[in-house]
């Protein structure tokens, strides 16, 4: 991986001193200014939204790995983390506040951390979706895959403006929702790969770079 | 030595065959070498009976191919190194969210041929697990650095709907067929552009595409593509070999689309271009450049390897064109400049576009220094290439040499033999074909090249890429400099005779 080898130099000239390395990682986006284009924005809250379902206690899970993996500096608390979330444009709570592309990288990295840890239980929802789905068989009938799409459908209604997602996500319908869940679930089992953390982060840029 | 790598998932396995550079391999005798020279591929895919088997060319398209329909995955956009076309092995295709296409065609690739009941094209359906299966075990490949390095995985996203070319697509470099060269392969992905580089970048990638419009600075920005300040290399370097010609737009050459004249409202994805200057005298700033005239001649020779296999159409320029190439010390292009306008509008009936090496993170990243040449497409169809500052003196060839009398005389007579022995029919050429040949001291032929032009123009008459490929499996196959070689200028005449005499050096 080669990744990110020859970014660093670059990425210390704008950025504090303290930051950790982890973040290096994941190379700088080629974007004006250092704040996430929208789709970043929406794609990132929309992958938490997705982990928060897969595990009760999600969003603890997130503040925990922000300590352990040392980026307390930049995900500070709950409201902090909130209010980064919040930057996604679909949120009935949207605040007009940009979410820096340092803040998107340690959301990433939580992200993909938490995926990796949950990775047994993303293969086995995806295989039985795909095993319910080649038998004809209704979703629910899979205790722990309606269990998942049920809560992420509750999180998502409960969070997301519904005009403003029909919009843009075209989610109209349960089926839909259905649908957009079991994306994000493919999206975060690619997360627990090798080469997961960079790719799903240069796929946040993708269409967006200059 | 032969090597399996083995990348093993639960519904995909990767297994390559290859062997390791010794050349490489004496100076770390780690436990686990290089696998440096790919042989055979085998991808076993759950609900395929057989493996995909091919070569380099397969795999490298493989490779890609996944890369680039993992991103798409990813972000839904989508992604030029996917694109599927219809020259690729491999191509996958979108059923639906959870069902991809996998299609691999090709004489290239075939199952196993003592079993074999699988027709071609195989076409596989893969759900999103088995999937992400193949793409980690070109993840895990890809992380592996003792296998393939060349291979990089450099992640790039994709530009912005309405965006220049879809350069990035086709830009693996061919593995030439030289006659004794080793082209260095590399993957198209590219790193995300840094910040710096980025405001001259867009500029090359419409530049590129303003080849083909007249050259007028800035009339290629597509549509869509937000301005960004202009900052060519060619408003600020002086550029000698051009200064009769008025625009600047001649100047970039390192990631156009070969062939492919970009209509900005139909390619809605590109890859940028990762941070590499934009010419080769900017290039040249940043970066020694190699001027040793036994490394040159080498150089000269690895390009005219690449190059000349791969100009097609011949005849079809109306009168020469030059080039300014800068190549890298492994023979990669990692540039190239026409000298004038004329050169410029006839770039794409050259092969020039097809072998610019990606201009992947090593081109910046390791500063690595470049050798420049002259190429000239004669409009008669004939490649000339020569160091653009020509040689400060006699080159001499490289590695070391087998020096005792004794062994000379020896190695020359059995080369003798093993030539004699293998040229036969009557010869349709009526100048003399001179040859550099060198052989180990087992009297193997280690490497061997043309000297004058009916050498170049008839080699395959001559028993040498036949005995070559015999030996190395491969025309391509790097010249063995890692042992002492002996050297002899061979002479192949019309009359049928053959001529052999120590190296005296090049004339």
């Amino acid at each position: 991986m080669n990744v990110s080898a020859s970014l660093t130099p670059y990425n210390h000239n704008s950025m504090p001193s303290s930051l950790p390395m982890i973040l290096d990682t994941l190379p700088e986006p080629a974007i004006e200014g250092q704040d996430c284009p929208r789709r970043t924005r929406l794609q990132i809250d929309l992958i938490l939204l997705a982990i928060e379902a897969l595990e009760l206690g999600g969003s603890e899970a997130i503040l925990a790995f922000a300590e352990e993996l040392d980026l307390k500096g930049i995900i500070k608390d709950r409201v902090n983390l909130w209010r980064m979330r919040s930057s996604n444009p679909m949120r009935r709570a949207h605040i007009r506040r940009p979410l820096t592309i340092m803040e998107a990288k340690a959301l990433v990295v939580i992200a993909c951390y938490i995926a990796r840890r949950l990775t047994v239980t993303i293969r086995q929802l995806l295989m039985i979706y795909q095993q319910m789905t080649d038998k004809q068989i209704p979703l629910e009938q899979n205790l722990r895959l309606s269990n998942y799409l049920e809560r992420f459908r509750a999180h998502f209604k409960s969070r997301m403006n519904p005009r403003r997602t029909s919009g843009v996500l075209s989610v109209t319908s349960d089926e839909k929702l259905d649908e957009l869940a079991i994306d994000l679930l493919g999206k975060l089992l690619f997360c627990t790969g090798t080469a997961g953390m960079q790719r799903f982060w240069i796929s946040l840029f993708d269409g967006e770079v200059n | 030595m032969n090597i399996q790598r083995k990348y093993s998932l639960p519904n995909c396995t990767l297994l390559l065959e290859g062997l390791s550079d010794a050349s490489k391999a004496t100076h770390f005798q780690e436990m686990r070498p290089e696998l440096s020279i790919l042989v055979n591929v085998e991808c076993y895919l759950s609900g395929l009976k057989q493996p995909l088997v091919g070569g380099r060319e397969f795999f490298e398209n493989l490779v890609r191919v996944v890369s680039g329909y993992a991103q798409e995955f990813l972000s839904n956009v989508p992604n030029p190194l996917a694109e599927n076309k219809d020259t690729d092995i491999v191509q996958l295709h979108t059923i639906d969210s959870n069902r991809h296409k996998l299609i691999v065609s090709s004489e290239t690739v075939h199952v196993d041929s003592f079993n074999s009941d699988i027709k071609m094209p195989v076409e596989i359906e893969l759900n999103t697990v088995q999937l992400f299966d193949l793409v980690e075990a070109v993840d895990q490949f890809f992380a592996d650095t003792q296998t393939l390095p060349e291979l990089t995985l450099a992640l790039q996203s994709s530009r912005r709907p309405g965006g220049a070319s879809d350069s990035v697509t086709k830009q693996i470099v061919p593995a030439t067929v030289g006659l004794s060269s080793l082209a260095a392969a590399a993957l198209a992905f590219s790193l995300i552009p840094t910040p710096q580089p980025r405001v001259a970048q867009p500029e090359a990638q419409k530049d590129s595409n303003s080849l083909t419009a007249n050259s007028t600075p800035n009339v290629a920005t597509p549509v869509g593509v937000s301005p960004t300040p202009v900052v060519t290399d060619a408003a600020t370097v002086p550029t000698p070999g051009i200064t009769a010609t008025p625009t600047p737009t001649i100047e970039t050459f390192l990631a156009p689309t070969p062939g492919v004249t970009p209509t900005p409202t139909s390619t809605p994805t590109v890859a940028a271009t990762p941070g590499v200057p934009q010419d080769i005298e900017a290039l040249l700033k940043t970066v020694p450049e190699i001027t040793d005239p036994s490394q040159l001649r080498a150089l000269n020779r690895q390009l005219y390897n690449q190059i000349n296999p791969a100009w097609a159409g011949r005849g079809a320029l109306n009168e020469d064109v030059v080039f300014r190439v800068g190549v890298g010390a492994d023979g990669a292009i990692l540039g190239y400049k026409p000298v004038n306008k004329n050169s410029n509008d006839a770039v794409s009936q050259t092969p020039l576009p097809n072998l610019l090496y990606n201009p992947a993170t090593r081109s910046l990243a390791t500063n690595e220094p470049i050798a420049q040449f002259r190429v000239v497409f004669r409009k008669q169809g004939v490649l000339e290439v020569s160091p653009w500052l020509g040689y400060s003196k006699p080159p001499q060839v490289v590695g070391e040499k087998i020096k005792d009398a004794n062994q000379l005389k020896e190695l020359n007579t059995k080369l003798y033999d093993t030539l004699r022995n293998s040229w036969s029919g009557t010869p349709s050429f009526n100048t003399d074909l001179k040859y550099r040949v060198a052989v180990n001291k087992e009297g193997v032929i280690a490497d061997y090249e043309p000297l004058n032009k009916g050498a170049f123009d008839f080699y395959r008459e001559t028993p040498l890429p036949k005995i070559f490929n015999e030996i190395y499996g491969s025309n391509v196959a790097p010249p063995d400099t890692k042992q002492p070689l002996a050297h002899y200028e061979v002479i192949f005449k019309p009359s049928g005779t053959l001529e052999i005499q120590p190296w005296e050096g090049y004339q």
